[in-house]
This record gives C-alpha cells, structure tokens and sequence, in this order.
C-alpha cells in the first residue's frame, strides 16, 4: 500500500466527486477520480489505487458491472470497493456485495461514516498486502526448497551408485581370490612334485636338472608374488571406493588387538621375506574411538608396503604412546628399509603419490592418508636413505567431538 | 590309518586343488559341494578334519559349522574355515559359529597343510 494511500472516487455526478474528495483530502489520501465506469477500469489497471469509491448508477457501465469486471481480473492485486448506492434497498446491497464489493455506504453519504469506512477498508488492504508478500516470500522459499530437494536427490543418486560400485568390487574381490587359490596352491604343488622328480634323477641328469630347477624356482616365485600383487590391487582399489561411499562407522577400538589383526594377515608374507614384525608399548593405551576398519587399512596399507622395501633380516616395528594432556594417541610404523628419496616421501598422500611397487597404482598411501583425516587425524613421515622409515599416525582419542567443529577434507580418487 | 579329510567347497578347481594337494601327502579326501550335503556326509562317513568354505549354496558354512559342532557325535571334528571373505568380522563370525581355525584365501598349500596336520595330529 502507498503513503498516503491512492483512492480512486467514481461518480458520474462531478458535485458528489468534489464533496467525496473535499473530505478526504483532509485525512491526507491521494486522491484519483472517473466520471464514469469505462474511465473507471482504465484508471484501477493505470493507478492501481488502494481503494475504489464507486457510484453504482452510471452510464455507459453502472457500479455492479465495474466492480464484477476488476475482482474477476485476476493480475490486480487484492483492492477494496465500498459501493455507493443511491437506496438504502436491501435487495441493492446484496446484489451490490454479490458483484465483489466489500463494503456500502448508501447516499446521502454521510462524511463522518465515509471517514470511518474508508479507513477501516485501508486496515484490511495493508493486512492483504502482508498476506500477499508473505505468500510470495513462501513461494520463493518453496522454490528453494524444491531445488535443494533436487541437489539432494541427486546426490543420493551418486552416493547408491558408488554404494553398488563398492559391493560390485567386493564380489569381484571375493571371486578373485576364490580363482587365485588353484594357482597360488597349484603351483605349491607343481614346486613340490618337480622337486620329488627331480630327486630321483641320477648322472648326467642331475647336472642338467640344476637349470631345470633354478627355471622353475624362478617362475614359481614369479607366480607367487603376482599373484599377490594382483590381490593386493584389489583390495586398494575395494579399499579406496569403500572409503569413499560410506561414512566412517566410530566405536570402541583397542589398539594393541587391531595390529595383531594386521600382522596375523600379513605375517607370512613377512616371514618369507625375512622381516620380522614387532609391537612396542600397545597393550597400556586407552582405548580409542574409531572406525576399525578403516584403521586397519591405514596399518595394512603402511606395513605391507614396508615389507618389500626391507632386506631380510631387518624388521618393522609398530609402537605407541598417548599424550594425556591433548588426548592424543600416536603410533608410529618403523622399518629398518632402505628410506625414501626426498621426491617420493614429498610426494606420499598426495593426489600424485608414486608407487614405487611395480604396477602400483599409489592408490595405498592415499587410502592410508582418507583414513587418517576421518579420524581428524595426522600423518607425518620421517626418512633417511639407508636407514629405514618411521611414520607417525597421531589419532585423538575422541575424534568424534573434533569432527563435529571440522569441515571434513574429501581427497577424490581421479 | 589313513586320515579322511571332509572338504566342502562349491568352486570345482578349488575342491580339486584340495583334493590334489591332500591326496599327495596321503591324505584321503571326501568332497560337498553344497553345505547341507557337507552337514550329511560329515555324520554319515566321520571324516578326521572338515575344510570348510564360507559362501556356499544351500547353507552358508557358518550354518553348517553350526550344525555339525552342535552334534555331540561330531563336535570334536576339527573344522577349518577358509573363506575368500575378507572384511573385518568375518573371522569372529567364523569362531562364534565353532570353527577350530581360520584361513583367508588364497593361502599357499605349505600354509594349509600346517593348519591340517597340526589338527590332524593333535
């Protein structure tokens, strides 16, 4: 609504429309006026007034028609008419509010009463406007809300798909090392049974055999190790869809009994390649809320890539230690290998980690790196050439409550 | 002697690599291929050992373990979990439904056969 309010008083009778205008130009109204019902409509569309006065006997178009005509239109918005009528016929002030009018006031028209109910009709015209913006403003906020609803559908979408993806790969896991185990087991058996045969020969034969079996001891070993290599790869890649479409799970988890789980996985991989795993310091640490899981991963990942950078005969160490004060648990990963080049440890859990592993992808170190941050965690890394790696994994105990005031870090998997 | 060694198993190389690498330490092997069958042939033929798969048609090998350690007749029968599964848990499940040991395949022959002949000879 305006200040002052616009008024459009419609009368064909120019001495009425001067008395009506005289009145109110006392309360301040703008006042607008036609003389009859054509100039009527065409001023309501060009001035949008807040209130129409309109005299109901009129040429050309009388009041009722005038009024049916604008409360059918539907692009003006909400204004009040209070018709004037000539009669105070009661048959005329129904048909008069049957054409739309929300109020009368029958002629002579007394001022004091005009006053009164313009006034009141101006009430309810603001109270329409607020009505009108807020049901505008909801619709906006509909809108929003429909484009969230959108955004987050989408999103589930993805998160499903990437859901079926990371079931998809474990059964491709499951299948492959459901078909590795002829192999890896088959050429156990192949080894031992030309072992037997070659046993049994005599003379020459024997000479000649030695490059038999050097041959065969090669290609079985070759057999053994890509065979890991191709579970191991696998797993990274299970590993790295999986980190990426669930959120982690926290509960209860002991240190001490984690990383046994991780050596008795990968212990026999370390004893044949004469690498000795030890813990240091675990069975005293608080327990730790944690994805365990994830956990084991961080430690699976690290470890089993330690092996092979360790000559036989040295050993990789895990040990611990909590800080009481800042309630952080750190535990480190230390091999006796042959350390890192400065480019390839600056390069570690970055999005272009190198594998130094043949046909490693370097998807590893960054699932090593996912995990670490769902926990709010750290990892540093410390190497000398020569002298072997330590990596430390600092945890809070509780990383739940420091997640809730962090916006977690996301690293893709391109 | 002979020790009778129960391998049920539904992948066919699997349960014949078994079968090879049991028969050439002399060994005598009985085979299922579905878990209901392994439950049925371990009281009808008594075997010394059970290897037992996990992902099985008819019953799942944590079932089966179920059954068999739940026969007062058959309990003391060593069963042997191996399971292609690998995710954390699956260990606990295999151990709260009775096994005696558990594998990760694929594991070496050298590996299975310790795990054997330490139940086998115990």
């Amino acid at each position: 609504m305006r200040t002052p309010p616009r008024i459009l008083v419609v009368d064909d009778n120019a001495m009425n429309v001067d008395i009506t205008q005289a009145c109110l130009s006392t309360k301040g109204y703008e006042i607008v006026t036609a003389a009859d019902g054509e100039a009527a409509l065409i001023m309501a569309v060009e001035q949008l007034p807040d209130l129409i006065l309109l005299d109901v006997m009129m040429p050309k178009r009388d009041g009722l028609d005038v009024c049916r005509t604008l409360k059918a239109e539907r692009s003006l918005p909400f204004i009040p008419i209070i018709l004037m009528t000539a009669r105070a016929d009661s048959e005329d002030i129904v048909r008069g509010l049957e054409a739309g009018a929300d109020e009368y006031l029958t002629k002579p028209v007394d001022h004091v009463a005009l006053v009164a109910r313009v006034s009141s009709m101006l009430r309810i015209k603001e109270q329409q406007d607020t009505i009108q913006a807020q049901a505008a403003q909801l619709e906006v906020y509909a809108a929003e809300l429909a484009a969230d609803n959108r955004k987050l559908s989408a999103q589930l979408a993805e998160e499903a798909k990437l859901a079926e993806i990371a079931r998809l790969l474990g059964d491709i896991g499951h299948d492959v090392k459901n078909m590795m185990m002829p192999i890896v087991m088959g050429a156990d058996l192949l080894d031992c049974e030309l072992k037997e045969l070659l046993k049994r020969l005599a003379g020459d034969d024997v000479n000649r055999s030695k490059a038999t079996q050097e041959l065969s001891q090669e290609v079985f070993g070759m057999v053994r190790s890509n065979s890991r290599r191709i579970q191991d790869r696998v797993k990274e890649i299970a590993d790295a869809v999986k980190g990426r479409s669930g959120p982690a799970s926290f509960a209860a988890c002991q240190v001490s009994t984690l990383i046994r789980a991780v050596f008795s996985t990968l212990r026999y991989f370390a004893e044949q390649s004469g690498v000795r795993l030890s813990a240091e310091n675990l069975d005293d640490l608080p327990v730790l809320n944690a994805d365990e899981s994830r956990l084991f991963n961080v430690f699976y990942n690290l470890i089993n890539n330690a092996i092979p950078e360790t000559p036989s005969g040295g050993s990789i160490t895990v040990d611990g230690r909590f800080d009481s004060e800042t309630e952080v648990l750190t535990l480190s990963v230390k091999d006796t290998g042959r350390g890192m080049p400065r480019e390839v440890r600056d390069s570690l859990f970055s999005k272009r980690a190198i594998s130094r592993k043949a046909g490693g992808t370097g998807l590893g170190t960054r699932i090593v790196k996912d995990a670490v941050d769902s926990h709010a965690g750290s990892i540093t890394v410390e190497s000398e050439e020569g002298k072997g790696t330590t990596f430390f994994i600092a945890l809070p105990l509780n990383p739940a409550e420091i997640k809730k005031n962090a916006t977690p870090s996301v690293c893709s998997v391109s | 002697m002979t020790k009778r060694i129960l391998s049920i198993e539904d992948q066919v190389d699997n349960r014949r690599i078994v079968r090879d690498l049991m028969t050439s330490v002399g060994y005598e092997v009985i085979e299922a291929v579905r878990g209901d069958e392994g439950v049925t042939l371990a009281e009808q033929s008594n075997p010394d050992l059970i290897l037992m798969d996990i992902q099985l048609p008819g019953l799942d090998g944590y079932e089966a373990t179920r059954r068999i350690k739940a026969n007062p007749k058959l309990r003391s029968i060593p069963i042997i979990v191996v399971t292609s599964y690998a995710l954390s848990g699956d260990e606990e499940k295999a151990r709260a439904a009775g096994c005696d040991a558990y594998l990760a395949k694929p594991f070496d022959a050298m590996k299975l056969l310790a795990v054997v002949r330490q139940y086998l000879n115990a």
